[in-house]
């Protein structure tokens, strides 16, 4: 018996002596290391643009905050800022800045949080970014403290030259800054954005998007930054998806995906194609959002579609003729910018329609 | 046990002892560089945009005082079920100034340099707004935590111009939130939970109007919601607020109250009920009217203090406590630090103040 014991313990311990418990590193330094290296490397990053960064900021894309406060406008907006010295000189111009552009400022840094954060830890002294942060009373008119449900903090999720992906710290809204060309002037920037809008967005045309031919959604009262996606032959209380969104340089950018059951698949970002007549999904270039067709507007009966030189292919020559015997016949000093079909009477109408300014109809 | 099994018992042991050893003898636990021996983050940019403030504070608070006043905020230093934002650096510049000016300054000079050094908290953060609780629709002021922090909210709010919303909404917090810090240093006398405890209201204290508290002897709706804010709100009320306002305070908590609305305590609240009455004339003789009937007349009759308090008699025995307990526990005289910061108060130059952050 006791020999057994003994060898057993031998045994025993030849086997403890065989379990050596080293791993492999997975990294090749310290978590804490690694941190503090993030933090420098994320900060010399986004201080190298020295024209600074676009910001495509959403406040949130909670859809339980959708549903509760339907009525406040979540729409992206633009901001541009620049990183130096501690600084975030920001700019902005939005319905909220009376359309005005704004320049801000506040102190930002790259915080080791968890993980590397982007916080702009002063609130700017014109608010343009916390102001959607502010936990209110606006916008919702109530002592909630809810406010837009905003971030002014941020996770640094990737860093490139060319593009830093952020993720909102509290409520999660996926946010790009993409830098700037060196030599783009801030303030034409917005008035490009602009003129980017009154060309694509028009409160007379409901556009629609499309996956290939097919019509998936028609998207109304896309002026207010907020699309109300209805399927074909839908039910408009019960089907409409409200879908806020952004105009960019390079197009249009959805809050998040559409996810709805007809539609489940990654189209966000936009582009508009080289002619200007559609912006196709980035990533499912089967979907695009165009104008709907002339049969489709037609059964509209509340408004007008424009054709343009520019929304509708081979009138080029049409239309400068057109235009030119308008100018003159009339002896007329305003130029001929579109023609509208709409119906009159229940009946379809084509109408002239000058312009002076961009909507001066 | 014969010598074979002895001599393998040894080697049984010797095999385990070694094996032992070997596996302790793991030289994979090397050390990487500390991260707290560079103090390279303690040398201020001279480029930084908050350069000036930045200095301020190292120089007026964390030397001196080992107090870190942060501005810049941090919200993993906050409850992050609130939706908070940061104070604006112009803001956050007063308040610093307005800290030191009103705070500290105050202390030293009335408690002597080493009071503050020993008993305030090590950290002072700053958020530029306020912190809602829907639930009870009230905000959060201010938060002192653990005798080490005290938060301030609301700070975007701040404006010098109103000497009187500025004392109510930040340096009577101030004072506020650093009574808690030394009352968790060293506790308040037990017999204070006497005076009102029958009285407190730990959830529907802000529904109750101001005159209905002074009467039950609370200096404000939330020194009535529990014992340690009643010490507290007693303290910070009596060194901001002046005697014009403690006379009336006085005066309103002898007499008997009633809420023109129970849960709308900003509507007011009466001392009087209107009871109609026969109208006499110059003798005494009651008027009729042409019907026969007599002429009534409308009077206002005051209340009976019904509460079974005397409020004013109670206001006057919480401070006495206050200020007994300042001077014998930490040889601070209340008086003395009420006219120092009342003088301040009444002094304030922001420009001057600001001009010391060069």
């Amino acid at each position: 018996m006791k020999r057994t014991v003994i060898i057993l313990l031998s045994i025993t311990s030849v086997v403890l002596s065989s379990c050596k418990f080293e791993e492999p590193d997975l990294f090749d330094d310290s978590a804490a290391n690694r941190l503090l290296k993030a933090q420098a490397e994320y900060t010399k990053i986004l201080c190298s643009a020295p024209n600074g960064w676009v910001m495509d900021y959403f406040p949130n894309v909670d859809s339980e905050y959708a549903s509760t406060y339907p009525n406040v406008d979540m729409s992206g907006r633009t901001l541009l800022v620049k990183f130096q010295d501690g600084a975030a000189t920001l700019a902005s111009k939005h319905n909220l800045t009376g359309n005005r552009f704004m320049r801000d400022t506040c102190a930002f840094a790259v915080i080791t949080d968890n993980g590397p954060v982007l916080s702009f830890n002063t609130y700017g002294e014109n608010g343009l970014l916390h102001f959607f942060a502010d936990p209110g009373p606006y916008p919702t008119s109530d002592e909630l403290g809810v406010g837009y449900y905003g971030d002014y903090e941020f996770m640094v999720l990737n860093a490139t030259a060319e593009v830093v992906k952020l993720k909102g710290k509290k409520h999660g809204t996926y946010i790009d800054l993409r830098r700037l060309p060196d030599s783009q002037d801030w303030e034409s920037y917005f008035q490009m954005l602009a003129d980017k809008e009154n060309n694509l967005l028009d409160t007379r045309v409901t556009l629609v998007l499309r996956r290939d031919d097919e019509v998936i959604y028609t998207l109304s009262e896309g002026y207010s930054h907020t699309f109300n996606a209805l399927p074909p032959g839908g039910d408009p209380i019960s089907q409409t998806t409200r879908t806020p969104f952004m105009i960019t340089d390079y197009g249009l950018l959805l809050a998040k995906n559409f996810e709805t059951d007809s539609l489940k698949t990654n189209v966000r970002t936009f582009r508009l194609n080289a002619e200007g007549t559609k912006l196709i999904a980035d990533e499912n270039s089967e979907y695009s959002i165009t104008p709907p067709s002339l049969d489709m507007f037609l059964q509209q009966s509340t408004s007008v579609f424009l054709a343009t030189k520019e929304n509708i292919t081979g009138m080029d020559a049409l239309f400068d003729q057109i235009s030119a015997e308008f100018v003159s016949a009339f002896n007329s000093t305003r130029a001929l910018n579109s023609i509208g079909f709409g119906k009159r009477n229940d009946k379809p109408a084509m109408v002239l329609y000058l312009q002076n300014g961009t909507y001066a109809y | 046990m014969n010598l074979f099994n002895k001599c393998l018992l040894l080697i049984s042991a010797a095999i385990l002892a070694v094996a032992m050893m070997m596996t302790s003898c793991r030289n994979d636990d090397s050390l990487t560089d500390t991260i707290f021996g560079d103090d390279s983050a303690d040398i201020l940019d001279p480029n930084s945009y908050t350069y000036k403030l930045d200095s301020f504070l190292r120089v007026e608070f964390l030397i001196p005082y080992n107090v870190r006043f942060i501005y810049k905020m941090e919200d993993k230093g906050t409850d992050m079920n609130y939706n908070l934002v940061p104070a604006t650096y112009e803001k956050s510049k007063e308040m610093a100034v307005l800290t030191k000016y009103l705070w500290f300054e105050a202390y030293d000079k009335i408690a002597g340099v080493n009071f503050l050094k020993k008993t305030c908290p090590r950290i002072i953060h700053l958020i530029g707004s306020p912190a809602y609780n829907p639930a009870t629709g009230t905000e959060l002021l201010g938060l002192a935590e653990g005798g080490l922090k005290v938060s301030l909210f609301k700070v975007n709010e701040l404006d010098v111009n109103n000497v009187e919303a500025m004392s109510e909404l930040f340096f009577k917090t101030m004072h506020h939130e650093f009574s808690h810090i030394l009352h968790q240093t060293k506790a308040y006398p037990k017999d204070f939970n006497l005076f009102s405890y029958k009285d407190y209201n730990p959830l529907g204290w802000q529904d109750r109007n101001d005159s209905i508290c002074f009467s039950l002897g609370f200096v404000s709706p939330y020194g009535g919601s529990q014992t340690r804010e009643d010490w507290v709100e007693v303290i910070a009320n009596y060194i901001v607020k002046t005697d014009k306002w403690w006379d009336k305070a006085y005066e309103v908590a002898a007499k008997g109250w009633i809420q023109k609305d129970k849960m709308q305590p900003e509507l007011g609240a009466l001392d009087y009920e209107l009871i109609k009455e026969v109208e006499l004339n110059a003798q005494g003789d009651t008027v009729w009217n042409a019907d026969g009937t007599p002429k009534m007349v409308e009077k206002k009759r005051p209340l009976p203090d019904t509460d079974g308090v005397d409020g004013a008699a109670m206001l006057r025995a919480k401070l006495a406590m206050c200020k007994e307990w300042l001077l014998v526990e930490w040889g601070v005289d209340l008086e003395a630090l009420r006219a120092e910061v009342q003088y301040r108060q009444d002094h304030i130059n922001l420009d001057s103040l600001l001009r010391q952050l060069k």
